[in-house]
């Protein structure tokens, strides 16, 4: 009769064979798992009980069997292999591999959800927001794939094809701003004053109480582009590269300014912008 | 000794004194040119299309838009300095533009074949009773012969 609890749990240890009680050790020992100590203890020593009921002096020579083992199995060519022959062992490896794999999959999986989750509704609130997120994620032709930052936004949207349309109309080589602070509307109708040798073209923009003005100077001819000079006050100048673009900014009394040359075109971004509103419409000329 | 300490003293706060005025004179020269009116303007002279003739082209941009904008007065020398002409700026002869931000405009002088000129600009910009304006000087050309 058993008479404590770990007895009691373990009793159907007894009712199995020697050769069940080795599967059983064999295969806790390829089990990835941590195995049941106590279980293998119990298992030890119901074989070792087992042993001495048989032939109490026919136990092995634990000196001989160390000699056996130095001599037939801890040699350079044994190194790595499995002290038992095992049944298609790759296979049981590879699915214990596989479990291994699958584990810790199956704890990333739910985690990986819930941040695709937070993520898409983070992205939906800022839209009923107002930041355009969807809107500004990608575009692509055929030939060229960009990203773009507001050019959703059908109010900049309108004002760029206002001030695109005429910069074709003069023939100038840079493109009009996509992005414009957000309420900005033309002030009035875009100034063009034209000559043979150049044209100027002149868009004021107001927003809320505040003015600021696009100006291209278009010349035709290389050798007819005057030296332009530009007011300012004590500030620093800062250059700030953009779509390959180097535009000076500056500052003259209330109002910020920022200028950039080349070949035949001279760009001018001026009136009550803060520093980081002129950098988004000059990060938004495209190349 | 008593003496010669006062005439220490007294030229140490003369070269004192001259230091402190000279600074004030460097710190005024500093100031900044900013414009409350004027933003930005260029100007060349170039060989015209007929003998004798030289063209001066200009681009004058207010901060906003301006009663008037443009060119005030153009004076054209000889390269020698001599003035040859002086003209007052108007909306009727293309110098001044009205009610607008910037003017690109040109002016054309019939002088000798062959002669070097060179042209001084008042760039100039007024609004709302108030004014400002800036010299600009170009570069000689030669008329053609």
């Amino acid at each position: 009769m058993p008479t404590d609890g770990r007895t009691q749990t373990y009793g159907f240890l007894d009712q199995l064979s020697t050769e069940q009680l080795l599967n059983l050790l064999r295969a806790d020992f390829d089990s990835s798992e941590d195995g049941d100590d106590e279980q293998i203890f119990q298992i030890l020593e119901v074989i070792e009980k087992r042993e001495r009921e048989r032939a109490p002096d026919s136990l092995p020579d634990a000196a001989q069997a160390w000699e056996d083992f130095q001599t037939y199995f801890n040699t350079p060519d044994g190194t790595g292999r499995s002290l038992y022959p095992m049944r298609d062992s790759a296979g049981k490896s590879a699915a214990g591999t596989a479990r291994r794999r699958r584990r810790p999959l199956k704890r990333l999986l739910p985690l990986s959800a819930t941040v695709a989750a937070l993520t898409v509704s983070c992205m939906v609130t800022a839209q009923a927001i107002g930041f355009d997120i969807f809107g500004a994620l990608a575009q692509w032709t055929a030939e060229t794939f960009r990203f773009e930052m507001g050019a959703a936004d059908p109010a900049s949207e309108a004002l760029r094809q206002a001030v695109q349309g005429t910069f074709d109309e003069c023939g100038v080589m840079i493109p009009a701003p996509i992005w414009y602070p957000e309420g900005s509307m033309l002030a009035r109708d875009i100034s063009v004053s034209k000559d043979t040798e150049a044209s100027v073209i002149l868009c004021g923009f107001t927003c809320g109480d505040q003015s600021f003005f696009i100006e291209v100077q278009q010349y035709y001819q290389n050798d007819r582009i005057p030296s332009y000079t530009l007011e300012k006050d004590a500030a620093e100048v800062e250059e700030y590269s953009s779509n390959g673009r180097l535009f000076y900014i500056m500052s003259n009394l209330s109002s910020s300014c920022a200028v950039y040359s080349s070949d035949q075109t001279i760009m001018v971004i001026s009136g009550d912008l803060s520093l980081e509103t002129l950098k988004q419409i000059i990060d938004s000329i495209g190349e | 000794m008593c003496r010669a300490k006062k005439l220490t003293l007294m030229f140490v706060t003369l070269v004192f004194l001259i230091a402190s005025l000279c600074q004030s004179a460097s710190a005024i020269e500093l100031s900044p040119r900013a414009s409350l009116y004027l933003n930005g303007y260029g100007a060349g002279i170039y060989p015209g299309t007929s003998k004798g003739s030289v063209r001066i082209d200009f681009t004058v941009t207010a901060t906003t838009y301006s009663d008037y904008v443009g060119v005030s007065e153009l004076i054209i020398y000889k390269s020698s300095g001599t003035r040859v002409a002086t003209i007052t700026g108007t909306v009727a002869n293309g110098l001044l533009r009205e009610d607008d931000a910037v003017h690109l405009g040109h002016y054309t002088y019939y002088g000798e074949p062959g002669g070097k000129y060179y042209a001084k600009l008042t760039m100039y910009a007024e609004r709302d009773g108030g004014s400002d304006s800036r010299e600009y000087l170009t570069t000689t050309c030669t008329a053609p012969s």
